[in-house]
């Protein structure tokens, strides 16, 4: 009998807890004007909780930023907006998993009366897009690399690229611009793998296979800053993440406290900048606009990218440093 | 003779005492937590009782519901199936494609996803029953297998149905009947009821109970227990490929890493509803209430803006409720 009374009071101590847990977790609404919904494709990436953060900041008391994640999932993703409809979101703001799928979601919000903005990247059904020019991203990254490599390697030696283009739409045109700009800049390059890996656990993975075949790579260029993270600790087994061996580059680091730790102490070269705060900030407003009625431009793009390097990156490092003070929920 | 008062007093503690009674737990507990949650939710915000959003948890939750009914039958037989959304990924690649390109009808490429999804099952089920390799590692390499071919045959990318295109498909997916109940709501209901009356009433079904229960047994009665467990895992690719086309409708398009991690959703689903992870015991129904309950855990988290980091913990959890439920069942019914 006391394994079946532990049974039962274990049951008991995890509903209670479950149940506390729930109650401590949630936040009522009532008091908050404008509900907008921020469903990236996974909102545990760093750098979409920089996005978020600086929405947050930028929405203020005028409303609440409700998180939902996607989990890299197209339909959970489709899930979790339809949820947020439901739950009375006002407006909108999505980093769509896959360009084709949001759609129907997408036209029950217009019916609806919710507007909904793409950042990053367009999607079927998006009423307002904030970005950048992904041609604009990827060349800037390639040629960020090309850098690296006339300034350590005589602007020659063997490449990896990291793509991420199961994405779809134009993050396989920045992929190919990255090849464009590297090219440009260091047309001696030799690019020996452009493969798919925008986790940090792919990327290593995928790059310490590389370094097998080619372990005199002299750089590697990540669609992201996560890929960027991840080359970096593949290199660095392998024996190669010394400076003037081999380099990494990635994009949309500025959001996150490591990756510019990284290019702080050199072991990242840089890293464009996909202006991830001032997409969020934007997007916000762009949503008070719509909800007063009001017209905006229907692709809004920031242009140009920065690049961040050794010698620049102190101030976009404090600036990251106080916004993680914001709690996101 | 007890006075009126000391008659309520033996009343209270009966009631007490059922309560507090193992088999209480492991037929009530699962429902008294359903409601619990639910009325938490409602509390929380008004808008969670409207009907349009208890329609939104009941579609979102059929089409876990639809793949969770294979998953049962294979759960009931004494087996596991962990690849249920590879096979969802394949049928909906199979279907779109063959659709776009090959321009064949839409419900000649509708059989079609769903006739790979019970080759995908019949083939498992053998190695698993034939070649005598665990249900576990046959089914993980069936996903990965699957998913493998699924993104080499995409390139990663995403096949499209056309727009205005495929009626069918996207009917299923988005359609509703009298612009109120989702069509694929209908089409779960109407697959459980018709599954429930083959557990319940046919031989093959109570024959599935008893292989659960104990396949050596089964088999000295004369039944044949590796029919009918091959026979559930062709049923489970099927109706896993049904889910898959239902997704497909409801997308527009067949992602290559469509069901990526469904598989966690529908044997949790299955669990909560009180199909044993031990075989031989568990109604269908229930398991579509599982599934109901995790479609109102996501819908409800969302309504009581609990953080994003939380909802999985959130469902986790709920799982290890659910088999602690089902552990006291076991435990109860040993002793």
């Amino acid at each position: 009998m006391p394994k079946q009374k532990t049974l039962r009071l274990t049951t008991a101590a995890v509903l209670v807890a479950f149940s506390l847990a729930l109650g401590a977790g949630s936040a009522t609404a009532q008091d908050k004007k404008i509900i907008i919904g921020f469903v990236p494709e996974n909102i545990q990436d760093p750098g979409f909780r920089a996005v978020q953060r600086s929405m947050i900041q930028q929405l203020g008391n005028a409303g609440e930023i409700r998180g939902g994640d996607a989990q890299n999932s197209a339909e959970q993703q489709v899930s979790v907006v339809e949820n947020l409809l439901s739950a009375g979101a006002n407006c909108l703001i999505i980093r769509a998993r896959n360009t084709n799928t949001l759609a129907p979601v997408a036209e029950r919000a217009k019916k609806a009366g919710v507007p909904v903005i793409g950042i990053f990247d367009t999607f079927g059904g998006a009423d307002v897009v904030v970005g950048f020019d992904q041609r604009e991203l990827g060349y800037s990254s390639g040629a960020l690399g090309g850098r690296y490599l006339r300034e350590n390697h005589g602007g020659r030696g063997k490449v990896f690229v990291l793509n991420a283009n199961s994405l779809g739409g134009t993050t396989v045109d920045r992929a190919l611009a990255i090849v464009d700009g590297l090219k440009a800049t260091a047309p001696d390059a030799i690019v020996v793998a452009n493969v798919e890996a925008f986790t940090v656990e792919k990327a290593s993975e995928v790059v310490s296979a590389a370094l097998q075949a080619h372990p005199d790579v002299r750089l590697v260029v990540t669609t992201n800053d996560a890929g960027a993270r991840g080359a970096l600790a593949a290199l660095k087994n392998g024996g190669r993440a010394v400076p003037g061996q081999a380099g990494v580059v990635a994009i949309a680091g500025e959001g996150t406290i490591e990756t510019l730790q990284l290019i702080r102490n050199g072991e990242i070269y840089g890293t464009t900048s996909a202006a991830l705060l001032e997409i969020g900030a934007k997007a916000v407003e762009v949503c008070q606009q719509l909800l007063a009625g009001k017209q905006t431009d229907k692709r809004i793009n920031f242009s140009p990218l920065p690049v961040l390097t050794r010698t620049n990156v102190g101030d976009q490092f404090q600036k990251i440093e106080n916004l993680n003070k914001i709690p996101v929920r | 003779m007890n006075s009126p008062e000391q008659a309520q007093t033996i009343k209270l503690s009966a009631f007490a005492r059922a309560a507090l009674r193992a088999e209480f737990w492991a037929k009530y507990g699962f429902p008294l937590v359903f409601v619990l949650i639910a009325t938490l939710f409602a509390i929380s915000n008004p808008r969670f009782l409207t009907l349009d959003n208890f329609l939104l948890i009941l579609l979102q939750a059929s089409i876990t519901a639809i793949a969770a009914i294979g998953a049962a039958l294979v759960f009931i037989s004494g087996r596991i199936d962990i690849s249920q959304g590879a096979v969802m990924a394949l049928s909906a690649a199979v279907c779109a494609s063959i659709y776009t390109t090959l321009g064949l009808p839409e419900a000649v490429a509708m059989s079609l996803g769903i006739i790979c999804g019970v080759g995908i099952g019949f083939l498992g089920g053998l190695l698993i029953e034939v070649a005598r390799i665990p249900a576990f590692i046959v089914t993980l390499a069936v996903l990965f297998i699957v998913r493998g071919a699924v993104l080499m045959a995409l390139g990663g990318q995403s096949v499209l149905l056309p727009p205005g295109e495929a009626s069918i498909l996207r009917m299923l997916g988005t359609g509703r009947i009298g612009g109120v109940v989702p069509v694929v709501v209908v089409v779960a209901v109407v697959l459980f009821l018709v599954f429930e009356f083959v557990l319940r009433r046919t031989t093959w079904g109570v024959h599935l109970y008893a292989v659960g229960s104990s396949a050596e047994s089964a088999a000295r009665a004369g039944i044949r227990t590796l029919r009918l467990r091959v026979t559930a895992y062709a049923i489970a690719g099927g109706l896993s490929a049904c889910a898959g086309l239902v997704l497909l409708g409801r997308l527009g398009a067949a992602p290559s890493e469509l069901g990526m991690g469904q598989e966690f959703f529908i044997i949790t689903a299955v669990v909560l509803g009180g199909v044993s992870v031990y075989g031989g015991k568990g109604k269908l129904w229930r398991g579509f209430m599982g599934a109901v309950f995790i479609a109102m855990l996501a819908n409800g988290l969302v309504m009581m803006n609990v953080s994003a980091y939380f909802q999985q913990i959130a469902i986790g959890a709920a799982l290890i409720i659910a088999l602690l439920l089902d552990r006291i069942g076991a435990e109860d019914n040993t002793h």
